[in-house]
């Protein structure tokens, strides 16, 4: 019998709010991109906005959604105003998110640098989807994609067969 | 490109985002009553309860946190019933059998070992109640056919 794991505990409608911004600023750049498309190659408005989602998406990769700026707005100006958690989910999840986040605009960004039509702009959609999915339904990237991982052998090996 | 190819596109991928969202939501708690004779090990069933509810929770799983509160109130106050949270990594070779691609999954477990209802991702409290009543219903039954 495992316990929860003794990671940070945060309020799950944190990492959904930043997700509703993210689904945003993504949007935006699909909009952005297509006006300029086909023309890739170019550091135009919509891979500078992706930068920036991709510099978001590092920061919450690394520091962890509660230290991250949305996260930090949600805690300081939304939360107050809303009524306790019903209960508390562990920061890991929305941090896998995050990563999964940062490796898709990652490859968007270089696929525009490399003259790739339209590469942006599929990338960006592509989190878009994952970013409304999680804004608007509340859908965990970290519970469905367990059986694609183990699949990459990245989970399911931790243990050592002695134990 | 012009606007109204490009407002076309954005309001296509809004529109499938959407339709994914609604097909995964519908499916979030579905209970299957597939019947696995004798799958689950002795040390996993909760010491001879009736019903365990066996819970499949990852490290990267929001939901699993929910269900395992909901779970435990359950297992709690319900005589006969009990609950075990066990992670993938720990039973990496149970989950492969079992083909458990989602977390969490919750198996419901009758004392002989077998999975008698699947709760694949998470559900209400309520729903879970209710998929073990039925499933208690149907181990009385066909009590000839599973040796409780």
């Amino acid at each position: 019998m495992t316990g929860p794991s003794k990671t940070a505990k945060i309020d799950p409608r944190g990492p959904r709010f930043g997700a509703g911004i993210t689904t945003v600023i993504l949007l935006v750049v699909v909009v952005l991109g297509l006006q300029a498309a086909p023309a890739a190659g170019v550091l135009d408005a919509s891979w500078w906005l992706l930068l920036f989602a991709f510099v978001m998406f590092v920061w919450g990769t690394v520091l962890g959604p509660a230290k991250h700026p949305y996260g930090l707005f949600f805690r300081a100006v939304i939360r107050p105003r809303l009524q306790a958690p019903k209960y508390l989910e562990p920061e890991t999840p929305p941090r896998f998110a995050q990563g999964v986040g940062l490796l898709v605009s990652g490859v968007g960004l270089v696929l525009q640098l490399t003259g790739v039509p339209y590469g942006l702009v599929v990338a960006a959609a592509a989190a878009f989807i994952a970013a409304f999915l999680n804004a608007v339904f509340g859908l965990c990237l970290g519970c469905e994609l367990y059986g694609f991982l183990l699949r990459l052998g990245l989970i399911g090996k931790k243990k050592p067969t002695s134990a | 490109m012009d606007t109204l190819t490009i407002a076309g596109i954005v309001v296509g991928l809004v529109a499938l985002t959407t339709a994914i969202g609604v097909g995964w939501k519908s499916g979030q708690g579905a209970i299957d009553k597939r019947v696995d004779k004798a799958a689950i090990p002795h040390r996993l069933r909760g010491g001879g309860a009736a019903i365990t509810l066996l819970q499949v929770s990852s490290e990267m799983c929001s939901y699993c946190a929910a269900m395992r509160r909901a779970l435990g109130h359950i297992a709690h106050t319900t005589p006969g019933v009990a609950h075990i949270d066990i992670d993938v990594v720990d039973e990496p070779d149970l989950v492969k059998t079992l083909g458990i691609t989602q977390t969490p999954t919750t198996l419901l477990v009758a004392a002989s070992g077998d999975i008698v209802t699947w709760v694949r991702g998470a559900a209400p409290e309520a729903s879970v109640r209710e998929a073990i009543d039925e499933a208690k219903k149907r181990l009385e039954e066909g009590s000839h056919d599973w040796t409780i």
